[in-house]
């Protein structure tokens, strides 16, 4: 930047010359001597804050994201598993066999009632 | 406006270059326009304290806003449009908090204000008084004028920019912008009338 006082007037201060002369009377303040040091001292603060951040770890919303996307993984698994379960494991279990060993089962519970019966018989059997 | 080219203006390459992360091209422009800022807002501010940490944080802001730089208008005019609103926030601020106004920060003694440069012709301490007296009415005869006067007065008097950068600055016209530089110095030329007719 030129001197102050060496500016030339625009052409419409030609009525003002002796204004834009006075003016240039004025000296320039002087910035401190440190003022670029100052400046590159202030940048590192102020980017400080932004660094620490991005070193300190994830946010709260990436850990929740994080977390979020884990739950719905674990629950899609668990899901997967259950119906590997349901389709193969427990496809042979007896009941699922068209029916047939339902029949037997109440059977069974029949005969097992029955036998309760015998016993009670048999005991009347002693009574009598 | 069509964008300048930035060999026209060898700041606007300079900012390029910090655009693309050269620190020395950076610390170049902060030697460069160090007390042209300082001096802006200085003489805006009324407070040389302030005034220093404004000057600071404009070339901070130029830092920051590097990566979205581009030469549409010559440096300068981005340079003193970020000093301005710098200027304009503590305004801002000092009327919300109820500071100091600002003829309080202004001082009437030009010795207690900004530091001036030392003058290398030493000059008889009557012609010094006489300047110091000088100096201390163009100061407050500036610090009367409404800030886009001020602004105005600063940037084409002594910062050298042209009337379409200073248009730029205040965000006017041009017609605009010499509108408010015929006031101020109507103004001016009130208030200094005594040495305009000494001189």
């Amino acid at each position: 930047m030129e001197d102050f006082a060496m500016k030339h007037a625009p052409s419409d201060w030609n009525d003002d010359q002796k204004l834009w002369e006075i003016l240039g009377r004025l000296r320039p303040a002087s910035p401190p001597s440190n003022f670029a040091w100052l400046v590159r001292q202030k940048l590192v603060e102020s980017e400080k804050p932004r660094r620490e951040t991005a070193s300190a770890g994830p946010d709260a919303i990436s850990v929740f994201r994080r977390r979020t996307w884990a739950l719905a993984t674990v629950t899609a698994c668990l899901f997967l598993v259950a119906a590997i379960l349901q389709f193969q494991v427990l496809e042979h279990r007896p009941f699922h066999a068209n029916g047939k060993m339902t029949v037997e089962t109440i059977q069974l519970a029949q005969n097992f009632e029955l036998l309760q019966d015998i016993e009670v018989i048999e005991h009347l059997d002693e009574l009598m | 406006m069509p964008p300048v080219e930035p060999s026209a203006d060898p700041n606007a390459e300079l900012m390029l270059r910090v655009r693309q992360g050269d620190e020395s091209a950076f610390d170049l422009l902060v030697e460069k326009f160090k007390t042209p800022v300082f001096n802006y807002v200085c003489r805006t501010i009324g407070n040389e304290d302030e005034a220093e940490d404004i000057a600071q944080n404009v070339f901070i802001q130029v830092y920051k806003s590097a990566e979205r730089y581009e030469p549409t208008a010559k440096f300068t005019t981005w340079l003193f449009t970020i000093a301005r609103n710098l200027c304009l926030n503590e305004f801002r601020r000092r009327k919300r908090h109820s500071l100091q106004s600002l003829d309080e920060t202004f001082s009437s003694d030009p010795e207690s204000g900004p530091t001036q440069l030392a003058d290398p012709s030493a000059r008889p301490p009557a012609v010094e008084a006489s300047e110091r007296e000088l100096r201390r009415h163009i100061l407050a005869a500036i610090e009367k004028l409404p800030e886009d006067q001020r602004t105005a007065v600063l940037l084409c008097r002594y910062e050298g920019l042209s009337y379409e950068e200073v248009a730029r600055v205040l965000g006017a016209s041009v017609a605009a912008t010499k509108s408010i530089l015929h006031r101020a110095r109507q103004t001016l030329k009130e208030e200094l009338h005594k040495f305009l007719r000494e001189t």
